[in-house]
């Protein structure tokens, strides 16, 4: 990477709270190109409100983002055709097509023709939803309407894809291909990913670095080595360095006390 | 919320209730072995029958969900309710007390057209309307108009409700719990009822009410409750009916092919009779009087068929026992007359059988379609961002009939007054009249429903917030929408009233000189809008929640859209109308480079876009 391009995403001391609840608690966090960085945590970590901060679904607190250097509150436009969104739930338009959202998407996006058509074709073939190109939305299956998310995130080749759970609905077949497209997206050197996943063996496989968000704070950040390095257990698997990580090990101890006592 | 009490029969572990049925006692009977390593442990008692005072408390649970899902469109993609950091039981209550302005608000409605056909049939009234008719013909059409008022707004609540009560997917939750399909059954008649409740209530309680009190017959009032109830039972079941051919021949209808969008505008035609029931009984009553009279002279035998199409029957026995004098048919004596009638009340019965049950099971239905389909081309035809606003509009639009409704209603309304002036030949200086009359009502339509589309950000919110959408291109696609329905409108009461018309280019600049008052219009409503959406960061209104907002804006708007109409009025009259259309185009103008401006680059900026 050219040291005078600025990094897909830098993240500091990003705070966001809903209410009284703190989502996220100052992170810090930079994703440089060529990189799939990967957010692991449990439900309420704050992976999806960084994310939602990221594309400026949420307005932080506190802090800054920065996407290719710039401020989404203040570049929101050029913000928000630099990346690629993938939600956490597929919630769509219901009464379009999956060929009427895509060409929505194409339109707003400016796209040209043969920008986007073999790239299209390509994605729908292998994610084969073909035949339900032209079939409404309220009648799909939630892994199609997350697989057509993915080709709306791809659609622009963004500089940053930003995926909350992208993996969360589908077949192990277009999970494989997924995971080959991620890394064949950002092996050019100028694009970047981040995404977050509870799947232990997606990040392990997928994710250059990581980072464990607990309870809203980054407890960890790296390659795996580095991380098995930070709790000093170089064999460790990484679900055993996320739950040395996280509160959650202890946790986790107890309820399975608990479900084994015979009372 | 509210809690369900254990059934006192429940506590006995184990026993299998006498009222259970399908899964429950399969997944008993196939129940894994307990393996011994485990300690006993207490086994969950198997649910009994509920009792209607439970069911009714599920009910209430279920329709608690189902009216936050809908107010919020939370499966949609709206993410507002969060976004403000509301209190849950704060959003719940805001729903509730939404549904129930909705609901109170037909009632209302209901109400002021009971009391209305009620006076109606005073002796006063009919001096006034009666158009020629005898008392009784009269009293026979005033009722059965009245009931057909009632099937109509209870079947346009029911057209707006039930598809999304059918497609909200609380019933497929329902049935991961243990209860059985009786009680879901009920459960699912209890819901669908609350969505008629107020309404159907009103209707059941004050029209026979009211009839019996101006026409001072009990007989009456006992006779019309009984053909109120039929009413409002079929109006139930032709509204789940519809609801379930909505969404499998509207909302789950394929895309892409040629002609299939017109197919399903055809359909949401459907969706609009309701409406132009009511339209066109407020606005011709007296000319549907008048036709009456005129028919029951020319041909006495025909009008006597008439008497055996719903809700004749009805109306026609209530009028007989308020005045029996005027048994002019004598059908009373005509088995065909009772058998028709007993025809009615059977059909009534199984109706209301059917819907004990039909709710649940047309939710548990799945909208998809069965068939195969073969492999399709990837070819996607693309607009500018503007356009394709427009397009996703549209699309939304034929697919639900709320925001169908919306564009329909100004061009039925055009498509009747034009067809009336066509065929009614009347004078060319009528004629003038009724044609400019049907462009200034196509003008304040098309401004009065407009905004009510911003409400389609509401959809797939949270992923739109994320493409790069410009305050200027959704103010584009929004305006172009409302300027379509305009134009469609006046084009097609151009075309029926062309050959009537004494002056077709003056009638046709007139058109032209309003279009910028109505862009004007929809500039203003859409930018106030816009900005409020700004300010808070979600978008503020929601067809079926946050009606008040587009309500709000369309005075200012509609001024707007009128005030170039009174300089023609005004420049017509007191110079001509060389004068009235320059004027009136320059004042549209004027407002439209006015409210375009402060529109697009006045207001608050924020990233929110």
């Amino acid at each position: 990477m050219s040291a005078s391009l600025p990094p897909p995403l830098l993240i500091r001391n990003l705070t966001v709270s809903y209410g009284s609840v703190l989502a996220v608690d100052r992170l810090n966090l930079t994703v440089q190109a060529g990189e799939i960085y990967g957010l692991m945590g449990s439900n309420g970590a704050g992976k999806t409100s960084t994310m939602k901060s990221i594309v400026g679904l949420v307005a932080p607190a506190s802090g800054s983002v920065r996407v290719v250097g710039l401020d989404p509150a203040v570049n929101s436009i050029e913000v928000k055709a630099a990346v690629g969104y993938v939600p956490e739930a597929p919630l769509l338009y219901d009464a379009l097509t999956p060929r009427e959202f895509l060409e929505f998407v194409a339109s707003i996006r400016m796209l040209k023709a043969d920008r986007y058509a073999g790239l299209v074709h390509e994605l729908i073939g292998a994610l084969q939803i073909g035949p339900d190109m032209d079939r409404p939305l309220a009648t799909l299956s939630n892994g199609t309407r997350q697989k057509l998310m993915l080709v709306a995130a791809f659609l622009h080749r963004p500089a940053l894809l930003v995926l909350d759970e992208p993996f969360n609905n589908l077949d192990p077949r277009s999970v494989r291909i997924m995971k080959d497209l991620l890394i064949a997206y950002v092996r050019g050197g100028n694009r970047a990913a981040l995404f977050s996943t509870h799947t232990v063996e997606v990040a392990e496989r997928l994710c250059h670095r990581l980072g464990i968000l607990d309870r809203g704070k980054l407890q960890g950040e790296g390659t795996l080595a580095e991380l098995r390095e930070k709790i000093q257990r170089p064999e460790a698997t990484l679900e055993e360095v996320y739950l040395g990580l996280t509160t959650e090990g202890v946790a986790v101890s107890r309820a399975a006390q608990m479900l084994s006592s015979r009372v | 919320m509210s809690t369900i009490a254990p059934s006192p029969s429940s506590s006995g572990a184990g026993a299998p209730p006498s009222g259970a049925e399908g899964p429950r006692t399969s997944a008993a009977a196939e129940r894994p072995p307990r393996q011994d390593a485990l300690p006993p442990e207490a086994t969950p008692p198997l649910p009994v029958g509920l009792t209607w005072g439970q069911c009714w408390r599920v009910a209430g649970i279920v329709y608690d969900e189902f009216t936050f899902q809908s107010i919020y469109a939370l499966k949609q993609g709206n993410t507002s309710v969060l976004l403000e950091g509301k209190r849950g039981e704060d959003a719940v209550k805001k729903a509730r007390t939404r549904v129930a302005q909705s609901k109170g608000m037909v009632a209302f409605l209901l109400f002021m057209v009971i009391v209305g056909g009620a006076f109606a049939l005073s002796s006063t009234i009919f001096r006034i309307l009666g158009q020629g008719l005898p008392l009784g013909d009269y009293t026979i059409s005033v009722i059965s108009g009245e009931l057909l008022l009632i099937f109509s707004l209870l079947w346009m609540t029911g057209l707006q409700v039930a598809p999304t009560l059918l497609g909200s997917r609380v019933f497929p939750l329902l049935a991961t719990l243990p209860l059985t399909r009786r009680d879901m059954q009920r459960i699912g008649l209890l819901v669908f009822a609350r969505i008629f409740d107020a309404p159907a209530l009103t209707a059941l309680i004050f029209f026979p009410l009211a009839v019996g009190w101006v026409t001072g017959s009990v007989a009456g009032a006992l006779v019309l409750a009984v053909g109120t109830l039929v009413t409002v039972v079929l109006a139930c079941t032709v509204s789940l009916v519809t609801a379930r051919f909505f969404l499998v021949r509207v909302s789950g209808a394929r895309g892409g092919r040629r002609g299939s969008i017109l197919v399903r505008w055809v359909y949401l035609l459907i969706w609009s009779l309701p409406s132009i029931a009511i339209t066109a009984f407020v606005s011709f009553s007296t000319e549907i009087l008048s036709g009456l009279s005129y028919w029951e002279s020319q041909n006495p035998s025909a009008f006597r068929l008439l008497l055996l199409a719903y809700p004749f029957p009805f109306s026609y026995l209530a009028s007989v026992v308020v005045y029996p004098s005027l048994n002019v048919y004598g059908s009373l004596g005509d088995p065909v007359f009772w058998a028709v009638t007993a025809g009615y009340l059977l059909l009534a019965a199984i109706c209301a059988r059917w819907l004990r049950t039909a709710p649940l099971e047309m939710a548990l239905l799945s909208p998809r379609s069965s068939r195969q389909l073969e492999e399709v081309t990837t070819e996607l035809r693309t607009s500018s961002p503007a356009g394709a606003i427009l397009h996703k509009d549209m699309r939304i639009a034929s697919r639900t009939p709320g925001y169908a409704f919306l564009i329909l209603l100004p061009l039925l309304d055009a498509f009747i007054l034009g067809l009336s002036t066509n065929v009614s030949q009347p004078s060319p200086a009528a004629a003038d009249s009724f044609a400019f009359a049907a462009v200034i009502v196509a003008a304040l339509l098309a401004t009065f429903f407009g905004p009510a589309f911003f409400a389609t950000e509401v959809m797939g919110y949270s992923f739109t917030r994320t493409l790069p959408i410009t305050r200027r291109t959704l103010l584009f696609g929004k305006a172009a929408l409302i300027l379509m329905i305009y134009v469609s409108a006046s084009v097609l009461v151009m075309a029926l009233v062309a050959a009537r018309i004494s002056a077709p280019l003056p009638f046709a600049l007139f058109a032209a000189a309003e279009l910028p008052g109505v862009l004007a219009a929809a500039f203003l409503e859409l930018g106030v809008l816009f900005h409020k959406a700004e300010e808070k960061g979600i978008p503020i209104t929601n067809l079926y929640s946050g009606a008040w907002w587009a309500m709000l804006v369309t005075a200012p708007g509609m001024l707007v859209a009128g005030l170039p109409l009174l300089v023609y009025y005004f420049g017509e009259r007191i110079y001509d109308i060389a004068v009235a259309l320059p004027s009136m185009a320059l004042t549209a103008t004027v407002l439209l480079l006015l409210t375009a401006s402060w529109a697009i680059w006045g207001g608050p900026r924020s990233a929110a876009a």
